[in-house]
């Protein structure tokens, strides 16, 4: 039996708290979602990545199981979907590029990126947030 | 922790003995805002290293009209100060008010005449400025635990960077949870072999 703790957000440095009115309309989110075994140790995080360079209401991939021991992992495309004909396909105007990886430290369990995005391939590095080894219980 | 330990290495094939500037930017301020030049890395040879840290506290200072430069007071995110009259002249102090949002640092013209600049610094170096402050007005400094980091030619700290520079640097690094990382730098070279310049974080520490 598993269960999950509350979702974490974080957003690239040109996040703006409203869209821009053409591309890029915002930058990324990501969000990470832990989870917990029934001792409430850590197992695996759910990554979400939104892309709003194109889109404005955001092209989402997930990976769903993200473990410490996998290591760099790519960041996976959006399912495809059918595009409108006014529109690309949304794997085309997805433009997050790059690995993710779970880091342990003595601290916590850590997100950490290298990846690009956007229409300048803006670059993010480092830690992005914090998972606690063991879920807090009230 | 009071401070990120970080130390950049030079792992470029550069040849042109390029500078390093390091910035952040202040994000309460709206558009328009210009960033400030913090760190510039100069002759940082192949191969060499050039460690440096990250405070987590400010020191702020203001100027007023007449060309007075009040000592840098040591700051932490939440604090307000302001900058009044007292029998020896203008003076900054820290606010009994604390600032509206506990993220923002505040400089406040609490002066009856002449305007103020404002000016925050990271570990003794400028890192972002408010200039004309009208009394009755404040400077507000807010920043993410990022810095942006690129290669630029002839600047030199405390330079406000222009946005046609800005957009030539397309680095972010988080600092959120380090307490220690080297910064490596690859990339460059001459002629048809050159690549873009790149950085990297290795030995990263939470």
């Amino acid at each position: 039996m598993t269960n999950v703790a509350s979702i974490k957000t974080w957003y690239s440095g040109n996040w703006k708290s409203s869209n821009r009115k053409k591309p890029p309309y915002n930058g990324i989110k990501i969000q990470g979602t832990p989870t917990y075994d029934q001792d409430n140790k850590f197992l695996s995080a759910k990554v979400s990545f939104f892309d709003y360079t194109y889109d404005p209401d955001g092209l989402q991939s997930d990976i769903d199981e993200l473990t410490p021991e996998q290591g760099w992992t790519a960041i996976p495309m959006p399912p495809y979907s059918p595009p409108s004909p006014s529109d690309p396909p949304n794997q085309e105007s997805f433009t997050i590029n790059g690995h993710v990886e779970l880091v342990s430290q003595p601290s916590g369990m850590y997100l950490r990126i290298r990846l690009h995005f956007g229409i300048m391939a803006h670059e993010e590095l480092g830690f992005i947030m914090k998972f606690d080894q063991t879920k807090k219980t009230p | 922790m009071n401070s990120i330990k970080l130390n950049f290495i030079n792992k470029s094939q550069d040849e042109n003995n390029s500078n390093i500037v390091i910035f952040q930017q202040n994000v309460a301020e709206s558009f328009g805002e210009l960033a400030i030049a913090w760190k510039v890395i100069k002759n940082c040879g192949r191969l060499d290293n050039h460690p440096f840290v990250y405070p987590l506290q400010f020191e702020v200072c203001a100027s007023d009209s007449y060309g007075n430069y009040t000592p840098q007071l040591t700051a932490y995110d939440g604090q307000a100060f302001e900058m009044v009259k007292d029998h020896s002249g203008d003076v900054l102090m820290v606010s009994p008010t604390p600032a509206t949002s506990p993220n923002e640092v505040e400089v406040r013209n609490n002066l009856t005449k002449g305007a103020i600049n404002a000016n925050i610094y990271k570990d003794g170096k400028l890192l972002a400025a408010k200039t004309n402050l009208a009394p009755a007005q404040k400077a507000v400094f807010e920043f993410h635990p990022r810095i942006y980091i690129g290669v630029v030619s002839q600047i030199e700290e405390g330079d406000v960077m222009n946005s046609a520079i800005i957009s030539q640097i397309n680095t972010e690094i988080s600092l959120y949870g380090l307490s220690s990382a080297d910064i490596v730098m690859t990339g460059g070279g001459p002629g048809k072999t050159s690549s873009p310049f790149q950085f990297h974080l290795e030995n990263i520490n939470a």
